[in-house]
């Protein structure tokens, strides 16, 4: 189990790193390579916002953050509202015209900057209704869309990011495979082979 | 009614998410901001900003100030081991086939540099020397001032980075500037043929509203 951290110190670190990342230093660093943000930059601003949204779960309901999930929650039914507007946030900025886009032009670095942390906290207030189909059904299109994004990469025989060199495209990709393969063992591993008795289950 | 509400909600989400991507994507039809510059050229020709640039044999000129009715402007710099020297090979090519557009004024070649501290008016003649014998409509320039660079590029949607090899990778095309100074189409070097169309059809506009 982790640790209960306190939901507003948890909010409250989530605002931290957004605010680091999005200074002028770190914010250029992990746009110069095209791995960097892609597969750093990226992950961290969804994580944020999934932080941001694990929090809100575990607000009292007589707060004024509770009352705004009750209100927001019963439009979010089997999560499946949250997840399909995850989906398209995450995708969009997947695509190499929106990584130039968010390299080349601040404005659009700073609706990423909001979309994809909102895309984090779709998730965590979704995942956990998901019926368990459902739930397969998001971790094989999640596989099916780093396999086909690392294979788009890797097989592409120009440039497809004005804003990065051919071979820093070429590790993405690579790393995009490694992640899909990584990622589908993690999935599968349990379902397949059963759960091996960990502390919680002995 | 949790289920109602979701329903609708989803439904609403669903259709915002596929309209959003349309509108960003053109039409699912473009992915990459190569694409994106390209159809944009086709679809909605775009007047271009009035550019300077000092010319290699003598002489500034602006965008408009130009001759040739049908500009074909592309972006090197000559110590440029790869794409540059397929574009001059390129050039040297199209000089030959629009022989007779180049002669009537209907058509001009322009290679801009955008390495302009490196390249001055004499590299950019040796540039043009190593690949065609022959100067006839085939100007070359370097932006007037420093930060006019950067304002071809923006124009054109041409994008520069360093190569980490002391040299740049840069999105290497022809473009087509019609007579009333739009981007009107945006060429892969290689597709010889398609320029050479794209030259004559972008002048053949003019002449035929004209008569």
């Amino acid at each position: 189990m982790l640790p209960r951290i306190d939901p507003a110190r948890a909010a409250l670190a989530a605002c931290g790193l957004w605010l680091a990342l999005a200074t002028p230093s770190l914010r250029a660093w992990l746009e110069s390579s095209m791995t960097l943000h892609m597969l750093a930059q990226l992950p961290l601003l969804a994580v944020i916002g999934y932080v941001a949204g694990k929090a809100w779960l575990r607000s009292g309901p007589t707060g004024i953050a509770g009352r705004a999930l009750g209100c927001v929650q019963p439009f979010n039914a089997g999560g499946v509202t949250g997840i399909i507007a995850a989906s398209f946030v995450m995708v969009l900025w997947m695509l190499p015209r929106f990584l130039d886009a968010a390299r080349l032009d601040p404005a659009a670095d700073a609706i990423k900057f909001i979309a994809v942390p909102l895309a984090g906290l779709a998730i965590a207030l979704s995942w956990p209704r998901l019926p368990v189909i459902a739930k397969a059904v998001v971790h094989l299109e999640v596989i099916a869309t780093l396999l086909r994004f690392g294979w788009g990469y890797l097989a592409a025989e120009e440039r497809l990011c004005l804003a990065y060199l051919a071979d820093d495209q070429q590790m993405t990709g690579t790393i995009l495979l490694w992640l899909g393969l990584v990622y589908s063992i993690a999935v599968t591993w349990r379902p397949l082979f059963g759960s091996a008795p960990s502390p919680r289950t002995a | 009614m949790s289920w109602l509400k979701t329903t609708i909600a989803a439904t609403a989400v669903f259709a915002a998410g596929l309209a959003v991507t349309h509108a960003v994507t053109d039409g699912f039809e473009a992915y990459t901001l190569e694409s994106a510059r390209r159809l944009a050229a086709l679809r909605s020709p775009a007047p271009l900003p009035e550019l300077t640039l000092d010319l290699a044999d003598g002489g500034r000129a602006r965008l408009s100030e130009l001759p040739g009715e049908v500009l074909l402007v592309d972006f090197v710099y000559t110590n440029c081991p790869t794409y540059c020297v397929a574009l001059g090979s390129v050039y040297a090519r199209l000089q030959r086939e629009l022989a007779p557009e180049i002669a009537a004024g209907r058509a001009r070649l322009v290679s801009v540099t955008f390495d302009p501290a490196r390249d001055g008016p004499g590299e950019l003649r040796g540039y043009r020397a190593r690949h065609s014998p022959d100067p006839a409509g085939w100007d070359l320039g370097r932006p007037a001032w420093p930060g006019e660079t950067a304002g071809w590029l923006a124009a054109f949607g041409v994008v520069v980075i360093p190569d980490r090899l002391g040299g740049y990778a840069h999105n290497a095309a022809v473009h087509v500037v019609g007579p009333n100074r739009k981007l009107v189409a945006i060429l892969d070097p290689q597709d010889i043929d398609g320029i050479v169309k794209a030259a004559r059809s972008a002048g053949r506009t003019i002449h035929a509203s004209a008569h």
